[in-house]
C-alpha cells in the first residue's frame, strides 16, 4: 500500500477530444495569422544597420557651403532606384537631426530627380549603369554610398562590404574630395580600405 | 503499515526532516484542538494559518531602500549607435534568444557583465537580485531560494534556468541547485531574465519565468585572466582562464575555478556550520568556418562539498536530532551547437547536449543523465511573417538510493520528452502592431500531452513607447519526489488526546498531473527622454492543479518499539492560487559618467489551498543602484534594496522573516591596462539579517555584514 507499482507511461493524459480541440484552435489562429501577410517585406537587420550607417556618415561629412541654401535647410538623403530600407530611413529621419538640420528622405528614379540630394544610396540592384549615373551626379556635391563590388571603381565614394556577419565600409577619399566633400579623419580611420589620393603632379 | 527501508538506530526511529520541518508551534496550541484525528490535525497544521508564525528577530525596518537595479537594456535604436558599434553589430540576429528587448511583448530584463563586475557579484543568484520583481533569498552557503512572481522556496519549482541553452532545472526535485552552479562570473556575457511564462518556447516548467545565463564566446575571452576574490566572509575564490586562437576563425578557452564560500552566521552571531567548497573547470571552442556557419563546442565538470546542519525526526524525545552533514554534488556536461544561415531571412540552429548530475545528500544518492536534442529554424514567410519552429527530444535516465531522508518507491526513472514548437511574429502594421502566436507541444512520459500556447500583441504607437499584452498557458510537470519520493516530514510529540508520537510522511503519488497556469500580462515601455526610460509590467496569474499534500490515512504501529502513529499524506493536484502584481524599472543616465537604475515590485498572492493570509513572496521590493565613474580610472558603485517580510516554510508551519535592507558599496580601480582592483562593503545596513529558511534544517542562518576584495589580472 505504501509503494504503488510503477505507473504505466500512459498515465493521466488529456482527454483526446480536448487535445484535438486545442490543436484545432491553435491551427486556426496560426492560419488566421498567416493570411494578412501579403504586403511588405520586413527589413532585414543588414539594412537596418546600413540605414544607421547612412545617418552616421552624414554626421562625419562636411558639404561645401553652396550645398545648403541656409543654416536651417534640411539634409536630403536619397535612395536611387529600388529601396531596400523599407521604412527604416524614414523612421530615423523622424527622430534625428544632423548638426541641427532636419533629415529628408527622397526616393530618386533618375539623375534629373537627384537635384538637392546630399547623400545618395545605390542598392545592389542598381549596379547596372553605375559609372554613368555617378558621372552624371558629379559637380552636385553628392556623397555617394553603395554596396556593390565595383562601386568604388565606378567612381563611388563609400561602399559597404560584409565581413564576418558585420557591415564594414571602404572609402574613396579622393573621389569625395574632388567634389568638395570633407570626410572626417575619424571616419577615414575606421574605413576598411582608404584609397590613396592620386599623387598630385607639381605644376 | 510497514516501516520504510532504512535502519532504526535502537529504539529511536531516525526520521529525517525532509520537505518540511518541525514546527515551533507551542504545544498548547495543538493540544487545544483536542479530539481531532491526527490526519485532520495535520491537514489543519499543513494549512499555514493554523500555525503561529514566528518572528525571529522582531523589529521593522524603515520601510524603504533599494538594491542593485537591473538593466533593461536601454532601447537605443541602431541609429543611436556609434560607427564603431555599428561595425560590430551582427547582421544575423535570428535565434530565438536574440530578440531585441524593446521589441518583445514580454517582461524581459538583462544583467550585463558590466553590472556584475561593478558590484563585485560572486554568484549567479546574487546577480539575479538586480532584476525587478525577482525574489532572491540566500539560505546558506550552498542554497538559495530564487523565484519570480511568487512561489519561492528552497526548491522553487516554477522557474526554468538554462546555462548556454542547457537546462539546469532538476527534474528530480523540481528546482535548481544554485550552489552547484559556479560559472566564473568573468565569463558571463549576460543573464536574460523573462518574468512570466515562457513555455511556448521553452516548454514545461517555464511557468513563472525563464533565466538564460549566457557565457561569452571564446573569441571574447582571449589571453590570460587570473582573478582572486576574498574577504571577511568568503575565503579566497580563484578563477584562472586562458583563451587562444587555434587557427583562423577557431578560438578556444579553458578555465578552472575554486570557490570557497564560508558559512553564514547564527542569529547570535556565531559561525554557522555550513560551508561550501566547489571546484569547476571547463572549455569552449568557437569555430566560424564561414560567414554562414558557426559551431560551438563546450563542456564543464564540477564537484562540490558542502556541510549543512540537517534535522532528523526521531520517535523519542526530543523528537528531532540535528547533525552537521557533509554532502556532495558532482557532474559535467558536453554541448554542441551549429548555426547555419541559409540567407538573410532564414537560419537553422541545431543543439545537442549531455548532462550528468549526481547529488549525495544525507545518504541519498541521485544520479541523473540527460541527453537533449533541439533544432530550430527561423525564416521570413512572404511578407509579414517571421516564423520560428523547432523540434526537440530529451531523455533522462536516473537512479536513486533511498535514505532516511527520502525513500523512493522505484529505484530508477526513465523519462522521454518529445516536443515541437512554432511561433509566428506577424507584423500587422509595419513598425506599429505586431502579433505573436506560438505554442509548444510536448509529449512526455510523466503526464502525457501538453499544449502551452501564447498570444502576444505589441503596439508601438510612437518610436519612444510601446504597449504589450499577452495571454499564455504553462505547465509544471511533476518532479520525481512528487511522483514517488516519500519523505518523513517530522514527528509530532504525544499529546494528552493521542499519547503516541505521530510520524508524518508525505508520500509521492504516481498519478499526479501537471500544475497549470494561465497568465495574463500587460506591459508598457517608454523613453521619456533620451536619458530616462521606464519599463513596467503587470500580471494576473491563475494557477490550478497545484501539487500539495492533502488528506492522508493513519495507522497505529502498536507493535513497534516505541509504538507510534503513522500519518501518510499523499501528494494531490489539490491547490489553486491567484497572484497578481506589478514590476517597474526605471533607468536614468544622468550624465555620461553617472547611471542610476531603480526598481519597484509589488506582489499579491491568494492561495486557494493554503491560507489566504500567507505571503509566499515579499509583497514589496525596491531597489536603487548607482554606478559612477570617477577620475583616475576609479568607479564608485553602490546599491541599496528593501525586501518586504516573507513567510518562509519552517517545519509544518511558517516563519515570519522580517523585512530587511541590503546596502552594498564598492570602489573599483583600473590600476593599469592589465590590473583591476575592487573592494566592496556588503550588507552594510545591518549587522546581519535572515533571508530564508531551509526545508532540511531548523538552524536559522543569517547573512552578516562583510568586506570583500578582488584582484583581476588580464594579459
Amino acid at each position: 500500500m505504501r509503494h504503488p507499482a510503477p505507473s504505466s507511461p500512459a498515465r493521466r493524459r488529456e482527454p483526446a477530444a480536448r487535445r484535438w480541440l486545442a490543436w484545432a484552435l491553435w491551427g486556426c489562429c496560426f492560419v488566421a495569422g498567416l493570411a494578412p501577410g501579403l504586403a511588405q517585406n520586413p527589413v532585414s537587420k543588414e539594412y537596418q544597420i546600413k540605414a544607421a550607417y547612412l545617418y552616421n556618415f552624414a554626421k562625419f561629412v562636411e558639404w561645401p557651403d553652396p550645398a545648403f541654401t541656409n543654416n536651417d535647410s534640411p539634409l536630403v538623403i536619397g535612395v536611387f532606384g529600388q529601396n531596400p530600407f523599407g521604412g527604416e530611413l524614414t523612421a530615423i529621419a523622424k527622430d534625428h537631426k544632423i548638426n541641427g538640420r532636419n533629415i529628408v528622405i527622397k526616393h530618386v528614379a533618375t539623375v534629373a530627380e537627384a537635384r538637392g540630394v546630399h547623400l545618395m544610396f545605390f542598392g545592389a540592384a542598381e549596379a547596372g549603369h553605375l559609372a554613368e549615373t555617378l558621372a552624371a551626379l558629379k559637380a552636385n556635391s553628392v556623397l555617394t554610398v553603395g554596396e556593390s563590388e565595383k562601386f568604388i571603381t565606378a567612381g563611388g565614394m563609400i561602399n559597404f562590404v560584409l565581413a564576418e556577419n558585420t557591415v564594414r565600409f571602404e572609402i574613396n577619399a579622393a573621389a569625395a574630395e574632388q567634389q568638395g566633400l570633407k570626410i572626417s579623419a575619424q571616419l577615414l580611420k575606421l574605413a576598411k580600405a582608404v584609397r590613396p589620393k592620386p599623387r598630385q603632379i607639381p605644376p | 503499515m510497514k516501516p520504510r527501508g532504512f535502519l532504526f538506530p535502537d529504539s529511536a526511529l531516525a526520521v529525517p526532516m525532509s520537505n518540511q520541518i518541525r514546527s515551533r508551534q507551542p504545544r498548547s496550541r495543538r493540544s487545544g484542538q483536542s479530539g481531532l484525528q491526527p490526519q485532520n490535525l495535520l491537514r489543519q497544521a499543513l494549512s499555514f494559518p493554523a500555525i503561529v508564525s514566528l518572528a525571529l528577530t522582531a523589529g521593522t525596518l524603515p520601510s524603504f531602500a533599494a538594491d542593485g537595479g537591473t538593466t533593461n537594456a536601454p532601447a537605443a535604436s541602431l541609429a543611436d549607435l556609434s560607427v564603431e558599434q555599428l561595425m560590430n553589430e551582427s547582421v544575423t540576429s535570428v535565434d530565438r534568444r536574440e530578440t531585441k528587448f524593446e521589441e518583445s511583448a514580454a517582461a524581459i530584463s538583462v544583467i550585463t557583465q558590466d553590472d556584475i563586475r561593478r558590484l563585485g557579484i560572486t554568484t549567479i543568484p546574487d546577480a539575479l537580485r538586480l532584476v525587478p520583481g525577482l525574489d532572491v533569498a540566500q539560505i546558506n552557503s550552498h542554497e538559495w531560494a530564487v523565484s519570480a512572481r511568487g512561489f519561492n522556496g528552497e526548491f522553487a519549482n516554477k522557474l526554468l534556468v538554462l546555462v548556454d541553452g542547457r537546462s539546469i532545472y532538476s527534474t528530480g526535485f523540481g528546482g535548481v541547485v544554485w550552489g552547484a552552479e559556479d560559472v566564473p562570473m568573468e565569463d558571463v556575457d549576460r543573464i536574460e531574465v523573462i518574468r512570466g511564462p515562457g513555455a511556448s518556447l521553452w516548454g514545461a516548467n517555464a511557468v513563472n519565468g525563464v533565466i538564460n545565463i549566457i557565457t561569452k564566446g571564446a573569441k571574447d575571452t582571449q589571453g590570460v585572466l587570473v582573478s582572486v576574490t576574498g574577504g571577511t566572509f568568503d575565503q579566497p575564490t580563484t578563477t584562472v582562464r586562458y583563451g587562444t586562437r587555434l587557427a583562423t576563425n577557431l578560438y578556444c578557452r579553458v578555465y578552472g575555478k575554486v570557490s570557497n564560500r564560508d558559512g553564514l552566521e547564527t542569529p547570535g552571531g556565531q559561525d554557522a556550520p555550513d560551508r561550501t567548497l566547489t571546484a569547476q573547470g571547463g572549455t569552449r571552442l568557437d569555430w566560424n568556418p564561414s560567414d554562414e556557419n558557426q559551431v560551438t563546442l563546450q563542456g564543464d565538470f564540477f564537484r562540490d562539498r558542502f556541510v549543512e546542519s540537517q534535522d532528523y525526526a526521531i520517535l523519542s524525545p526530543p523528537y528531532v536530532q540535528s547533525f552537521n552533514q557533509a554532502n556532495y554534488d558532482s557532474g559535467g556536461n558536453v554541448l554542441g551547437r551549429w548555426t547555419h544561415d541559409f540567407s538573410d531571412s532564414s537560419s537553422l540552429a541545431i543543439q545537442t547536449y549531455y548532462d550528468r548530475f549526481k547529488e549525495e545528500q544525507a545518504g541519498a544518492i541521485e544520479t541523473a543523465n540527460t541527453l537533449d536534442f533541439d533544432a530550430q529554424h527561423r525564416f521570413l514567410l512572404g511578407n509579414r511573417n517571421d516564423i520560428t519552429w523547432g523540434l526537440g527530444c530529451r531523455n533522462v535516465a536516473a537512479d536513486f538510493t533511498s535514505s532516511p531522508f527520502v525513500m523512493w518507491s522505484q529505484a530508477t526513472e526513465h523519462d522521454q520528452l518529445y516536443s515541437s514548437f512554432v511561433q509566428d511574429e506577424i507584423s500587422l502594421l509595419p513598425d506599429r502592431l505586431k502579433l505573436t502566436l506560438g505554442s509548444k507541444f510536448e509529449d512526455n512520459s510523466l503526464t502525457g500531452f501538453e499544449v502551452e500556447p501564447t498570444v502576444r500583441l505589441l503596439w508601438t504607437p510612437t518610436a519612444r513607447q510601446s504597449v504589450w499584452a499577452a495571454i499564455s498557458r504553462a505547465v509544471r510537470t511533476p518532479d520525481w519526489t512528487d511522483l514517488h519520493g516519500d519523505a518523513n516530514v517530522q514527528t509530532l510529540p504525544p499529546t494528552p488526546t493521542l499519547p503516541l508520537p505521530v510520524l508524518v510522511t508525505v508520500m509521492g503519488n504516481p498519478s499526479v498531473d501537471s500544475e497549470e497556469l494561465t497568465a495574463y500580462e500587460l506591459g508598457y515601455r517608454v523613453e521619456l527622454t533620451k536619458h530616462l526610460s521606464l519599463d513596467a509590467a503587470a500580471f494576473y496569474n491563475d494557477y490550478s492543479q497545484l501539487i500539495a499534500p492533502v488528506g492522508g490515512s493513519t495507522e497505529i504501529e502498536a507493535g513497534a518499539s516505541p509504538p507510534y502513529a503513522s500519518v501518510v499524506i499523499p501528494e494531490e493536484n489539490a491547490g489553486t492560487a491567484h497572484t497578481y502584481g506589478l514590476e517597474v524599472s526605471a533607468r536614468w543616465d544622468a550624465t555620461d559618467y553617472w547611471h542610476l537604475t531603480a526598481n519597484y515590485s509589488w506582489l499579491e498572492t491568494q492561495m486557494g489551498f493554503y491560507a489566504a493570509d500567507t505571503q509566499p513572496g515579499p509583497q514589496q521590493q525596491a531597489q536603487l543602484r548607482s554606478s559612477f565613474d570617477l577620475p583616475y580610472h576609479l568607479e564608485l558603485n553602490g546599491d541599496v534594496s528593501f525586501v518586504d517580510r516573507v513567510f518562509a516554510p519552517y517545519g509544518i508551519g511558517v516563519m515570519n522573516i522580517p523585512s530587511y535592507v541590503r546596502l552594498d558599496l564598492g570602489l573599483v580601480w583600473h590600476a593599469t591596462r592589465n590590473l583591476e582592483l575592487g573592494v566592496w562593503g556588503e550588507n552594510l545596513a545591518q549587522d546581519r539579517h535572515i533571508e530564508y529558511t531551509s526545508y532540511t534544517s531548523t538552524l536559522v542562518t543569517e547573512i552578516p555584514r562583510g568586506i570583500i576584495g578582488r584582484i583581476t589580472f588580464r594579459f
